[in-house]
């Protein structure tokens, strides 16, 4: 068994190796992919029906059409994230998809196939399972975002990317709504940051950002005639959309769907809003390690690297042989950012700390780190400042790890 | 003028009527899903079960199956006296392949006739079906472990190479042609094993997660949009096929809330498959 999992662990592994060498020699000269520069990052926001796969799926319709859109120079600027929103309908409840399972199971003699076909629009949806999905869609409304540490984590990665000049663009599907506009006020330059937003349940868009929802979303129609809340739907699909998805709500079924006046629509809301935000200056830079350091309104916190090669980096040494500290920050709610490129990254470990240096309240620290293709965020309660002392001795957030060489492909961890 | 007039008139009249009386547009059928494509090893049989939704009420219906394939398939029920709008008709699929049948792809329909008779009008649209009739299955593939398959959240596992039987066989069967899908498949079984076993670890989950994440996409990168969005959704009702396996699952995608992940670069999207995508064909 042992023998087993080390071997799907290292498939596992081997599938989130990039490539920082290009393999194809007629682009041998060019800068390898991973360590292109992006100008815009489109993140898909999901809703609470929606599992991390299908997101997947989602991200991967709105890469196809704005590609189908744009000139490839442009497409080749932008970069598709997930920002993967909360999927609990209820307190101390495992997920929105186990309630609506438990709701209509017995109509479907608990084929959990069943269940996942139906989900998918690939066999008709039952009408209790329709109810049921409407019910407990408008169970769910905004104040589940209101101080929820799911959207402190976004807004962190938003505002990292708008501090190394990159505009963020968040298309937000059903309830993810909540959180994309829980979001908007927290980003410090949000005239770089904007929302798209999709069958929205809320009053409003974040930003005053332009909005879809077809008039035949029986969801959306369902939770306006109980709240009231949900904007006016401003588009047709047509009615024939509702023979194969009858609740007329899916973001890949029916709003990103092939040939739909809502893709066409969302798409270009899309390309109007990355054209219409501010291109911010880039504050900070950035590379194929990034870690970016905030805090609230106490005076100085401090980030420090240990490289690989055993150089410490931080205010007091700036440049290590791999990365460089370059912005440091005391004068409250940071940056510090550290960042390593692609031609000067080393195997092994980049241990990343905190300290908190001067202060007169306790503090929290909200790391984010970027490596390859992760992206984690980290929070560290900080009770009190420690000077200098604890230069030497930064509280450790995490660990990055690199494996592999620039011939074969680098492995990136973050724990 | 005035005739012209009011020629233009009834003729917007009755565009108006022909918009507002669609009780008068044909009735039409769909499937789901909307087309069989099925590989059958010669001397067995299996049933499919697809269903069908009529637009409009429908009385006197027969299904009748295309000469092509009469030699081995048959439908069940094949008729109907009634058929109300909007409600699921479920229709099994009996296949049933001779010993001495050649090989072969065998393509067809299966037709929704309004009345009885030999002569009656075929609804639109008829059910897509392809046959592939093989001599045997894929060298290696393990038996089909069954209701047994289902007894643990781990599955069983035989042949010992991380990926369940009955993934492994539906991943061997569905795509006989495509070695890619198959691998982009195998590669995300691989994923989606780890995801469910180890839900309960938050680091455990997201490194599962970014690994589920490459796989589909590179599904996107090797089949057209329609199909890997109906291939990877399909591919989550085999993998999650019990309650047990429900609840692991859900915790595991529970564990990825507010967290990030990046997708591929756009221009670089082949490096999200763990296999070398030019030496595979399909």
């Amino acid at each position: 068994m042992k023998t087993k999992r080390k071997l799907v662990t290292l498939i596992a592994a081997a599938i989130v190796t990039f490539w920082l060498s290009d393999v194809n020699p007629t682009r041998a000269q060019e800068e390898p992919p991973l360590c292109a520069e992006a100008s815009t990052v489109v993140y898909f926001g999901n809703g609470v029906f929606t599992t991390q796969q299908k997101a997947v799926i989602g991200k991967q319709k709105l890469r196809n059409a704005l590609q189908a859109a744009l000139p490839e120079e442009e497409f080749s600027r932008l970069r598709f994230d997930l920002a993967v929103n909360q999927t609990g309908c209820s307190e101390g409840r495992v997920h929105c998809l186990k309630d609506l399972y438990e709701t209509i199971k017995q109509d479907i003699q608990t084929d959990v196939s069943l269940f996942f076909l139906i989900l998918a629009r690939l066999v008709p949806m039952p009408e209790s399972f329709q109810d049921a999905f409407k019910e407990l869609a408008a169970a769910f409304d905004a104040s589940v975002a209101v101080s929820n540490p799911d959207v402190a984590r976004h807004v962190a990665a938003y505002n990292a990317n708008i501090d190394a000049g990159r505009k963020v663009v968040v298309v937000s599907h059903s309830q993810g709504n909540f959180f994309a506009n829980q979001s908007f006020p927290l980003v410090i330059k949000n005239e770089s940051f904007g929302i798209v937003s999709v069958a929205n349940p809320d009053s409003f868009v974040g930003g005053g950002g332009s909005y879809t929802t077809i008039d035949e979303d029986i969801v959306i129609n369902f939770i306006a005639d109980i709240t009231g809340n949900p904007l006016p739907s401003n588009l047709s699909n047509g009615i024939l959309i509702l023979l194969s998805e009858p609740l007329g709500h899916g973001f890949n079924e029916v709003y990103l769907k092939g040939g739909t006046a809502s893709r066409g629509k969302i798409i270009g809301d899309v390309v109007n809003t990355i054209d219409s935000l501010v291109d911010p200056n880039a504050e900070i830079g950035s590379g194929i390690i990034t870690v970016t350091l905030t805090w609230g309104a106490e005076p100085d916190v401090d980030l420090h690297v240990f490289e690989p090669n055993g150089a410490h980096v931080y205010y007091a040494n700036l440049n290590g042989p791999s990365g460089f500290l370059d912005r440091d920050d005391i004068t409250s709610f940071g940056p510090e950012n550290y960042f390593v490129d692609c031609a000067t990254l080393e195997t092994g470990s980049y241990s990343v700390g905190v300290n908190y240096f001067f202060g007169n309240n306790p503090e929290t620290a909200t790391v984010r780190m970027r490596a390859g293709l992760l992206d984690r965020t980290f929070f560290q309660f900080l009770a009190a400042a420690v000077g200098p002392a604890g230069d030497n001795s930064p509280i450790p957030v995490a660990v990055i790890t690199v494996t592999g060489s620039q011939e074969e492909g680098f492995v990136f961890t973050i724990n | 003028m005035k005739r012209w007039t009011a020629l233009a008139l009834a003729g917007f009249i009755m565009a108006l009527i022909v918009i507002a009386v669609p009780a008068q547009a044909k009735p039409k059928i769909i499937w789901q899903p909307k087309k069989i494509s099925d590989e059958v090893i010669r001397g067995t049989s299996r049933t499919i079960t697809v269903t069908f939704e009529a637009s409009a009420r429908l009385e006197h219906l027969t299904v009748r199956v295309v000469p092509e394939l009469q030699a081995f398939l048959t439908v069940a029920p094949s008729s109907f006296v009634e058929v109300t709008s909007g409600i699921p008709v479920s229709i099994d699929l009996l296949i049933n392949v001779p010993s001495e049948t050649p090989t072969g792809v065998y393509d067809g329909t299966v037709q929704v006739r309004s009345g009885m008779g030999q002569n009656s009008p075929t609804l639109a649209r008829p059910l897509p079906i392809e046959i592939t009739v093989v001599a045997s299955l894929p060298d290696g593939l393990p038996p089909d472990p069954g209701d047994e398959g289902k007894q643990t959240l781990e599955g069983i596992d035989s042949d010992q190479d991380g990926i369940r039987d009955d993934v492994q066989r539906f991943i061997a069967l569905e795509f006989p042609d495509s070695e890619a899908t198959r691998s982009a498949l195998t590669q995300y079984a691989l994923a989606f094993q780890e995801a469910l076993i180890d839900a309960d670890s938050k680091e455990a989950s997201l490194t599962h997660a970014t690994a589920v994440m490459r796989a589909i996409e590179c599904i996107f990168v090797i089949r057209t949009e329609e199909d890997a969005e109906d291939i990877a959704e399909e591919f989550v009702s085999v993998v999650v096929n019990t309650e047990e396996r429900l609840d692991a699952y859900l915790t595991h995608d529970r564990q990825l809330g507010g967290e990030i992940f990046p997708g591929a670069i756009p221009g670089d999207e082949e490096s999200s498959c763990a296999f070398d995508l030019s030496s595979q064909a399909g």
